[in-house]
């Protein structure tokens, strides 16, 4: 089918009349994928409702480190996720096998099942595929301390699977019995989107009836802290928190890290209607890449961004001037916004549409990042409001975009941009559009 | 250190590691069986152990217990051994 026909806005006898095998099936023949099920651990809130909310407000959410003793720091701010109890989803021996990645993303993940319902299909044909930059990387520092204070008779047997950056997806199949595949992505700050990206294909191939994707990072730890404060990545804002994460302002200094973990149930769009799901809209794009340019810097010319987003708009059938806004990796640092600007200038010709960065809000959840975007993105495109970027005051001389500022604006459903660009040039974009009707 | 004490950190290592409550951990109770511990936790314990009670003890010998009470045996003729 052509996704022309739900982006219009045709009467209902104007629209051409499918059979259901279809509807099912997209432009190039493969399975149609739904999103049914969202679950978020984020700094902006630990259910939906609130973190969108929050999104909405545009309150930013950094505040000062609690999780660690970070006074030794040039860096002390942070956005944690709050008020987040691992045992109100797991006992006490299970949540000491976890590290602080897998407990925000098996409790994320969670909440996405039992917001989708009951899905249909075969435990063999349900899979899991999980993101993050680092996994459990967190308790390899710790357990370091651990050998060199007390000898390798004091390194845990729990080291290597608390690190492994499959356990949040094992954990998940152990609890909801799902047997087909089960894997992590790694694409550092794509993780996410990359998960969620490919989560769609195993659905649109046929090789899976229901994937629950996201991504979780523990991010907010010394150790990353100390690296990144090292490369000159972090907003120095120490003394105001609130105005520390500002994309693609002029006077924006770096990103503020973020944690958490974002999980969404995507099913086969024909057995989500055939069991009355609610449907917040699908996955129809998809695309990923490499810069080959750098460890950490992005290709300065956008290229490698620019081809991306090119790629998912035309993987979703689709032409630039279909995508309604842009949920932008806009990550408050120097060089990503310059590039992510002259990157969708590239892809737009006449001009991009209205952007956004939730990073202004709750900072960057790094492999966790792309799965919370894509819940914002796909809310907003389906409520056909674009969240203003917090902290976006001053525009910056060396680019002009339609930075969504103050208040949401209303732009009507039509499909989004989510983009994520993560170390090692590595980029995702996906595309996701309001589901037309039944 | 005597077996009541012991028996204490054997209590207080097996409710923080299997996440079982303290009134479960009885002399006759087994690890596998009755509190659930796998190998994992098993591997867990033995470090306890051997951090609260003050004394080394080889890992194959810790494979050998099945209930708490074989645990307290060992642990004693550790200590008793060390002592010597």
């Amino acid at each position: 089918m052509s996704h022309s026909t739900q982006q219009g806005s045709p009467t209902e006898d104007q629209r051409p009349t499918r059979d259901p095998e279809s509807l099912a099936r997209d432009h190039e023949g493969r399975w149609r994928v739904a999103i049914t099920g969202m679950g978020v651990k984020t700094p902006a809130g630990c259910d939906l409702k609130t973190m969108y909310e929050t999104m909405l407000n545009a309150t930013p959410v950094t505040a000062p480190i609690t999780l660690f003793d970070a006074s030794d720091l040039p860096v002390r701010i942070a956005c944690e996720v709050r008020d987040f109890d691992p045992l109100a989803y797991v006992d006490r021996r299970i949540s000491r096998r976890m590290d602080r990645v897998s407990q925000l993303g098996f409790a994320a993940a969670m909440d996405a099942v039992g917001d989708a319902g009951s899905p249909a299909g075969e435990s063999a044909r349900r899979a899991v595929i999980v993101g993050t930059g680092t996994g459990g990387a967190p308790t390899m520092g710790d357990q370091a301390i651990a050998f060199e204070r007390n000898g390798a008779n004091r390194v845990s047997a729990l080291l290597v699977p608390m690190l492994m950056p499959n356990a949040t997806g094992a954990f998940v199949a152990m609890e909801l019995g799902w047997t087909g595949p089960n894997y992590a992505v790694g694409s550092a700050c794509a993780s996410g989107t990359t998960a969620l990206g490919e989560a769609a294909r195993l659905i649109r191939h046929g090789q899976c009836d229901v994937v629950l994707a996201g991504g979780a990072e523990n991010s907010v730890n010394v150790y990353a802290m100390a690296s990144f404060c090292r490369s000159g990545a972090l907003s120095t804002r120490n003394d105001d928190p609130a105005g520390a994460s500002r994309p693609f302002d002029a006077d924006r200094d770096g990103y503020v890290m973020g944690e958490g973990a974002t999980f969404l149930v995507l099913e086969r769009l024909d057995q989500a209607l055939a069991r009355d799901a609610r449907i917040y809209g699908e996955v129809v794009g998809y695309a990923l890449n490499s810069d080959a340019h750098h460890l950490t810097a992005p290709r300065p010319d956008g290229s490698g961004a620019a081809a991306c987003m090119r790629a998912a708009i035309t993987d979703a059938g689709l032409t630039p001037e279909c995508i309604g806004h842009v949920n932008a990796h806009g990550t408050g640092t120097d060089l990503n916004d310059a590039m992510e600007a002259r990157a969708l200038h590239g892809v737009f010709p006449t001009g991009p549409p209205p952007v956004t960065s939730v990073k202004g809000v709750f900072g960057h959840l790094m492999g966790a990042a792309g799965a919370a975007e894509a819940a914002i993105a796909m809310l907003s495109a389906t409520n056909g409001v674009v969240p203003p970027t917090a902290n976006h005051e001053r525009g910056d001389e060396d680019f002009t975009l339609d930075v969504v500022v103050d208040a949401p604006q209303p732009i009507g459903p039509q499909p989004v941009m989510s983009n994520s660009f993560g170390f090692g040039g590595h980029n995702a974009c996906l595309v996701l559009s309001p589901f037309a009707g039944r | 250190m005597n077996r009541d004490d012991i028996f204490k950190a054997t209590v207080e290592a097996c409710s923080e590691i299997l996440g079982v409550s303290e009134d479960t951990v009885t002399h006759d109770a087994v690890l596998r069986d009755d509190l659930d511990a796998d190998s994992l936790d098993l591997a867990e314990l033995a470090m306890a152990l051997e951090d609260r009670i003050g004394v080394s003890v080889p890992e194959q010998d810790f494979k050998q217990v099945a209930t708490v009470s074989d645990t307290l045996d060992l642990l004693e003729q550790h200590l008793a051994a060390a002592r010597s």
